[in-house]
């Protein structure tokens, strides 16, 4: 899951729709694959969403599941890719709605890597106020400070600055026009901004 | 103040989320997710049933679930109660006054039409307001009671 890539996906269009039409005939070898490509980033988007592996990992499934049993009413309109994301959103913001109540986190370890991105060296080294913040409880706080904005503002911000899609994408996921899109991301930075107040610059 | 300056101090936390791109799901677990989905898939999991679609609505709004079970009760306690009414509706119009129950009593026919326009006959179930027809068997001429015994006598 780690730097996920910030466009399109590599593979080309066609290539998932001749997957999404053997998966269609119900060749569940063909869903095999298009669940392989798109796992990591639905996955990861539930995640960052509900702060929660487990949780994650049951939306992940439902929402493959989900996109399967509606697969034949895929008529192609937009991409898979858009499609699907569509389906793990709102799947993942009706859960959050029920969830409202059980404030639950269970944080995974960050990956190898991430002890020597050089903004988190910097962030934890030099220009945090609080030095002897460590990674983990920076990753607390900020998960901590995610969990307080709104499902829309989450979704906007795990989208754009986690998963590094386009607004215009985020706004065919999301179903709203790009300029709510830019709204929703401006004002939750400004609120991350305020949480984050005492660990940032 | 613009969009543009307004986010410049914002820098840093746009860099600070981009970290949680380092989070990881246990070891193997993107081998294994595709399998389970897949297995789910196979076992029938997610086929479509009306009820399981509304689930979700009714956990999500408690007040759309209470509002529609307020109305099948409502509707039931108008099922079970309507009928009940309108019999009670046809056994008040059937009460008969003073007179009408005296000429009942005295075993004049009283053939009592309800509200609906229904004879009371069709309408009660009601063995003492329901009207008899024809003569008593009581007030026919010389008729005697004729004492019954069970027991055989001597």
């Amino acid at each position: 899951m780690s730097a996920l890539p910030i466009q399109e996906p590599d593979t080309p269009p066609e290539d998932d729709w001749a997957l999404v039409r053997r998966a269609q005939r119900e060749d569940t070898s063909a869903y095999d694959e298009l669940i392989r490509r798109y796992q990591e980033r639905i996955y990861a988007t539930i995640y960052h969403m509900t702060a929660n592996h487990e949780d994650a990992n049951d939306l992940a499934q439902d929402a493959f599941i989900k996109a399967y049993r509606a697969l034949k009413s895929f008529k192609g309109d937009s991409s898979f890719y858009t499609w699907l994301y569509r389906i793990a959103v709102n799947k993942t913001i009706n859960f959050l709605k029920l969830r409202k109540n059980r404030v639950q986190m269970s944080l995974n370890d960050m990956d190898f890597n991430a002890e020597h991105d050089p903004d988190l060296v910097a962030l934890i080294s030099h220009n945090n106020p609080r030095r002897d913040l460590s990674l983990a409880e920076l990753q607390e706080k900020l998960n901590a400070a995610m969990q307080k904005l709104s499902e829309d503002h989450r979704m906007a911000v795990v989208l754009h600055d986690i998963q590094g899609l386009t607004h215009e994408e985020i706004g065919a996921i999301m179903d709203c026009n790009v300029g709510t899109v830019r709204s929703r991301l401006f004002y939750a930075r400004q609120q991350l901004q305020a949480y984050l107040a005492d660990y940032l610059r | 103040m613009s969009m543009d300056q307004d986010s410049k101090p914002t820098i840093t936390v746009e860099r600070l989320i981009a970290l949680k791109r380092h989070e990881q799901p246990p070891p193997g677990y993107f081998h294994l997710l595709p399998g389970r989905i897949i297995n789910r898939i196979e076992r029938g999991e997610g086929q479509y049933n009306s009820w399981l679609k509304w689930r979700p609505s009714f956990s999500a709004r408690p007040a759309l679930a209470f509002a529609l079970g307020l109305a099948v009760c409502g509707a039931m306690t108008f099922a079970i109660y309507m009928p009940l009414k309108m019999d009670r509706t046809i056994t008040t119009n059937e009460l008969p006054s003073d007179d009408r129950w005296a000429a009942a009593s005295a075993g004049a026919p009283a053939t009592v039409e309800t509200s609906f326009g229904a004879t009371a006959w069709l309408g009660s179930t009601n063995p003492v307001t329901a009207p008899q027809n024809g003569d008593s068997l009581f007030d026919a001429p010389g008729a005697r009671a004729i004492p019954v015994s069970l027991f055989q006598q001597e």
